[in-house]
């Protein structure tokens, strides 16, 4: 299947017609349309979308109501009488038809506000036959869709209409919910499965629910037999949507306890962290402490010194004069005139001589007492030196002492500020209020609960067999109990023959879906290692069919959750490319006999390479003409010459759009 | 000085000064404070305010007033009076004969005229240098080529740098 052409009519950024023919020369596959951000790329990307299924690709947070369809510029230039058209038609081939798809909305304004109001919605279908010159058959309108979705099936859409820049985004939850879908479609494995449901599957409704039912017996035993089968019947249904209740609750419960199990797996360097951060703790303490008696010790020498020290000059003047007036000291320290007339009063010097008037020790104390103070201030004047020696002695080692402590000072204030420092850097680090032992607590709560769900479905399942057993004993007694006519033998026969192909049915699927889980899971890993050169790294798909990523490490790989923007690209390209290679694949199996061409789905990339490394972008654009039959690349023009594409390519466009106008412009590529 | 005795009563820092006591003793916070007690802010800024010959008139602005006890007042009266003869001596000694100045400064004061006025000469001496000291410790920003890293500290040595100095008094002297 090939896309042979798309014509916008003000379409978004496009005002009036615009068309693009699409490369379907084989070697030449590829058509590139090149333009710079914003001028309108992604809008082409859109409109084939729009075209198939009615909706544009809407970014996160937005809803297809926010996008507005219709031109601006048109829109202006409406009244409130008017109207206009926007329109996509889309032109496919594949070897025999040819596929004339048009979606088509007719707007009014809802004068005078700039807003267009839906007036009219199409959607039309002519297929034509690419030989013959027979004339084009209109598709009757309700069978567009479906033949739409056949020929392009939309859960496949985000593989084949490929959105770099979005996809992404949305590559995990969108992905992850049709990747079995889209796999069984491409692989076959639907259509299993819709014959399954259609013969047992869906309950009462199935062909074999039906046919039982034809099957009649006669009298009351036969009739009450009937009604036991059934309410057993009814039975099994209830306790498997039961069962199917309990699956999805353990499922869930299986994926909270992985979340909090890949949580604590991550943060398992955290708690170490944290230990470190408890430890800077105690060691901030411990220097903010020594740093505050450091101070102390200074704050005390300083308080108790420095007046002294301060004090030098005035002690020096105040002593100069003092000296000045005192002359030669002659007194006795800390002696009063009162002192020696108390000693003279005793009659008995301090040294044991004798005192009494007109002796020569009588005569010296007379003369010292004249000295003293109150009646000299000899005295005074002597203590006032001593102080100042005191003070002086007090200080004399007080600079050098305060230049120590001061840089005692300096060390532990430095020492506790980088370690204040490293404390912060290390809280950023952590989110201090981290709570291992609650997440702990949530996973034993989840893992108790899928024990308990396990063993009610352990039970229910019990009962579903009970059930299962009785209903056959029932059948067994009823056969017995059977009208012998050939009515019954005939429905016999058919449920029989119902029950053997849906036996067979069940076994192909199992066989055939590990088959394909096998072969798409080899050819993904190879697929990532060609595109992506990747040694340190490779991807898997899960029996789930989620893509998950493995590093490679010391002890072989490891699942990494947290992927770059690049990775996550890579990851699903390397899906696609591995989806259509298979789907080619299995088409060429289909049709070895006929020696036909293998049809598979064109791919449509929209800004593909954006997040990708030149070597990637190589790897990758080196595969892409090789498992489509087409490839439409819109893309930025600096990153082309990295796609080494060239000599695939067929056609080449370029969006234009002049600074002074709000709508873009296609350009076809001269040579090209 | 036996009839008039200075430093035997309470002392209160009012209005301005009591702000800059209070940023310059911070009780019990020895990462904050520059003195132990507020005994030592007036002690050492006595001789601050004399040394550097600033004299200020008390403040009434309302702000809650630091009060040093007659306790701690007595507990330091011997350097404080050593302070008050110096600057008994040192103060008058341009304005009378330098005998009479150092007679004046060990008899001390013989009138409640004078005790006044020594009191409050001493106070304003006290004064002056808080706003002194406030300026050099709390006010005063380090340079970066002090050679201490510790902004507090910087401040503390660079006092110490301004004033400390015994150099000129040695025992020979005494």
């Amino acid at each position: 299947m090939r896309f042979e052409s798309i014509a916008l009519h003000n379409f978004m950024r496009y005002k009036g017609e615009n068309r693009i023919e699409f490369s379907c020369e084989e070697g030449k596959n590829v058509t590139v349309i090149l333009g710079d951000n914003t001028v309108g790329k992604t809008t082409v990307a859109q409109a084939f979308r729009w075209c198939l299924y009615g909706a544009v690709l809407t970014e996160r947070g937005k809803r297809q109501e926010d996008y507005q369809l219709l031109n601006s510029d048109t829109l202006e230039l409406m009244n409130a009488d008017s109207r206009a058209k926007v329109w996509v038609e889309l032109v496919a081939i594949d070897e025999e038809k040819r596929y004339a798809i048009r979606r088509e909305i007719v707007y009014t304004r809802a004068f005078p506000s700039l807003m267009a109001e839906e007036f009219q919605k199409k959607l039309t279908m002519h297929i034509s036959d690419i030989c013959s010159s027979q004339p084009l058959v209109e598709v009757e309108e309700r069978k567009v869709d479906e033949l739409i979705n056949e020929l392009f099936p939309r859960n496949l859409s985000h593989y084949f209409l490929f959105d770099g820049e979005r996809w992404s985004d949305i590559a995990i939850n969108g992905v992850r919910e049709n990747i079995k879908d889209s796999v069984h479609i491409l692989t076959g494995l639907s259509a299993y499965q819709a014959a399954m449901k259609h013969l047992k599957d869906m309950g009462s409704y199935s062909v074999i629910s039906k046919f039982k039912k034809k099957i009649t017996g006669s009298g009351n035993l036969y009739d009450s037999l009937a009604s036991e089968c059934q309410k057993c019947e009814r039975a099994i249904q209830s306790c498997q949507k039961e069962i199917r209740n309990i699956e999805v609750n353990i499922s869930n419960y299986k994926k909270k306890c992985q979340e909090v199990q890949e949580y604590l797996e991550a943060n398992r360097n955290t708690e170490a962290l944290q230990k470190q951060y408890r430890d800077l703790g105690t060691l901030k303490k411990a220097q903010e402490e020594r740093c505050a008696s450091e101070h102390r010790m200074l704050v005390n020498e300083f308080s108790d010194k420095a007046y002294m020290a301060f004090a030098g000059p005035m002690v020096q003047a105040a002593m100069e004069l003092v000296k000045a007036v005192a002359g030669e000291r002659r007194d006795i320290p800390h002696m009063r005139q009162a002192t020696i007339d108390y000693i003279m009063k005793g009659g008995r010097c301090i040294c044991g001589a004798k005192l009494s008037p007109g002796t020569k020790e009588w005569e010296r104390l007379l003369e010292q007492k004249n000295y003293l103070p109150p009646a000299d201030i000899g005295s005074l004047l002597g203590e006032f030196e001593r102080t100042a020696f005191r003070w002086k002695n007090r200080v004399e080692d007080f600079p050098e002492e305060a230049q120590e402590m001061a840089s005692q000072i300096d060390g532990c204030v430095k020492e506790y500020e980088e370690t204040c420092n490293e404390y912060v850097m290390l809280g950023q680090r952590l989110d201090a209020h981290i709570d291992f032992a609650e997440h702990r607590n949530r996973l034993r709560r989840y893992q108790v609960g899928i024990q308990e769900l396990g063993s009610q479905k352990g039970q229910m399942q019990g009962k579903a067999q009970s059930y299962q057993r009785q209903k056959q004993h029932l059948e067994e007694e009823m056969k017995g109990l059977e009208a012998r006519n050939e009515e019954n033998r005939r429905w016999r026969e058919r449920l029989e023959l119902a029950e053997a192909l849906y036996k067979k049915l069940s076994q192909d699927f199992t066989m055939e879906e590990k088959k394909v889980f096998k072969e798409l899971n080899g050819q993904i890993q190879n697929n990532f290692r060609r595109m992506f050169n990747a040694k340190e790294k490779k991807i898997e798909l899960s029996e789930k069919y989620d893509i998950q990523m493995y590093y490679k490490t010391e002890v072989g790989y490891r699942e990494e959750k947290n992927l770059s923007e690049g990775e996550k690209i890579a990851r699903n390209f390397a899906f696609i490319v591995t989806i259509m290679e298979y789907s080619k694949k299995r088409k060429a199996e289909k049709n070895a006999g006929a020696m036909q061409e293998n049809d598979t789905l064109p791919i449509v990339l929209d800004s593909p390479f954006s997040k990708l490394g030149d070597e990637n972008i190589r790897l990758i654009a080196k595969a892409l003409p090789e498992v489509s039959e087409q490839v439409i690349i819109f893309m930025l023009k600096k990153d082309w010459g990295y796609t080494g594409l060239d000599e695939y390519v067929g056609k080449a466009y370029y969006i234009e759009k002049e600074a002074e106008k709000s709508y873009a412009t296609i350009r076809k590529a001269e040579g090209r | 000085m036996a009839s008039f005795e200075f430093f035997k009563k309470e002392f209160e820092f009012r209005g301005k000064h009591a702000r800059m006591a209070g940023e310059l003793w911070i009780q019990n916070d020895y990462g904050r404070t520059y003195f132990r007690r507020l005994i030592d802010l007036y002690i050492t800024a006595a001789v601050i305010g004399f040394r550097v010959d600033r004299k200020a008139k008390a403040d009434y602005a309302p702000n809650e007033s630091k009060s040093i006890f007659p306790e701690q007042m007595i507990g330091a009266k011997e350097d404080l009076d050593f302070i008050m003869q110096m600057i008994m001596i040192l103060e008058n000694s341009g304005k009378m004969a330098p005998e009479e100045s150092v007679k004046k400064a060990f008899r001390g004061v013989e009138t409640q005229e004078e005790f006044e006025y020594y009191r409050d000469l001493f106070h304003s001496y006290v004064r002056g240098g808080v706003e002194e000291l406030y300026e050099r410790l709390i006010l005063r920003s380090p340079e970066l080529d002090e050679g201490v890293y510790d902004g507090k500290t910087a401040n503390v040595m660079a006092l110490l740098e301004r004033f400390g100095d015994f150099s000129g008094v040695s025992p020979a002297s005494c």
